[in-house]
């Protein structure tokens, strides 16, 4: 049994969080009348400090918010088409203006080492593929189940 | 579907919504969180005017960094963090002080609040008188402390919570409610005698 009077913190633990206090503590608490009232005095407080009105904003928030949002950024669907097509004429046109060259480098590689760059840049792009498709599925899971939304 | 319902919408299929283009899920958003938004600001911005235009910020600003919102807590203790920096930010610029050292008093004798509360109309009036003067109380503390005591007794926070949107230590959230309510107890007790409830 503890004989001094217990601390404001040990109190306070007490009220709030009574399933993290000690057995020797609320023991104390039962037997010593100081520290019961102080307890008391510490669960009124906490009573009236949860029962205090809340605030609330006396204007609309959303309408003053919603009516200052920038218009979302949506990307156009034909933009990736653009830059992919756009990629690819490029990439076959330096391939042909340094055709010689590039001629010259296949020839001269061996071809094992063509094979493991091949087989290499294959593996990446079907992994690229399966995280898209994956993405994708996750996409249409979700707006299929959003609800639609009302203000 | 009515309004309640669409407030307990989970966070991700709103989140979606929004990125979706879906402003109306936005104002959702706002109505599901405003209620922390407003015991935030209420608690750390004095000034009417102010809180009305800090209110609009914080959600400009997450309206516009929602792409960056990663579901790694609840939605309303992001926004949470982000009232809580903006209202630091115009505290700082306002040269207001969050918090100030507590002198450690000594002990003030106890006095038992309840002893002489008798019966139900009493004791009604008695919640009243203390209700006011708890009121008068807490506004007299600092911001930090006056908006940790309200997010956890009032809006039923954990410390873990509060920490992430203050981005304080926990043992130090714990502290500083600690004591908070140390100081506002002692206040009252300073203040207001029994006999004056």
């Amino acid at each position: 049994m503890i004989a001094a009077h217990l601390t404001d913190a040990e109190i306070q633990l007490y009220v709030a969080e009574p399933e993290m206090t000690g057995d020797q503590l609320k023991m104390h608490i039962h037997d010593c009348v100081n520290c019961r009232t102080r307890a008391a005095n510490y669960r009124l407080l906490f009573d009236g400090i949860h029962r205090q009105e809340k605030p609330q904003f006396d204007f609309d928030l959303s309408t003053l918010v919603l009516e200052q949002l920038p218009e979302p950024k949506r990307a156009s669907p034909l933009t990736g088409i653009f830059i992919s097509v756009f990629s690819l004429l490029l990439i076959s046109a330096l391939i042909i203006f340094f055709w010689p060259i590039v001629n010259a480098a296949i020839r001269s590689t061996p071809l094992l080492l063509i094979t493991i760059g091949l087989t290499a840049a294959i593996v990446i792009l079907v992994f690229q593929a399966i995280e898209m498709i994956k993405n994708h599925q996750k996409q249409v899971y979700t707006i299929l189940n959003t609800k639609p939304l009302q203000l | 579907m009515s309004n309640q319902e669409d407030k307990n919408l989970p966070d991700r299929h709103l989140v979606t919504a929004v990125l979706n283009g879906d402003r109306h899920a936005f104002g959702l958003i706002i109505k599901k969180t405003e209620g922390l938004i407003a015991q935030m600001t209420f608690k750390m911005i004095s000034s009417p005017a102010d809180r009305k235009d800090i209110a609009q910020d914080i959600y400009v600003k997450a309206f516009k960094n929602l792409r960056g919102f990663k579901f790694q807590s609840k939605l309303s203790t992001w926004i949470g963090q982000i009232a809580y920096n903006t209202c630091l930010n115009y505290l700082e610029k306002k040269k207001l002080v969050l918090i100030d050292n507590f002198a450690e008093d000594g002990e003030i004798s106890e006095y038992n609040f309840n002893q002489e509360v008798g019966n139900d109309t009493e004791e009604t009036l008695f919640n009243k008188e203390l209700a006011k003067i708890l009121h008068t109380e807490i506004e007299q503390l600092k911001p930090l402390y006056k908006t940790l005591i309200s997010l956890y007794h009032q809006e039923e926070l954990s410390y873990a919570e509060i920490a992430e949107i203050t981005a304080l230590p926990e043992g130090t959230v714990k502290n500083y409610i600690f004591r908070a309510r140390k100081t506002l107890k002692e206040n009252i007790l300073l203040k207001h005698k029994r006999n004056d409830l």
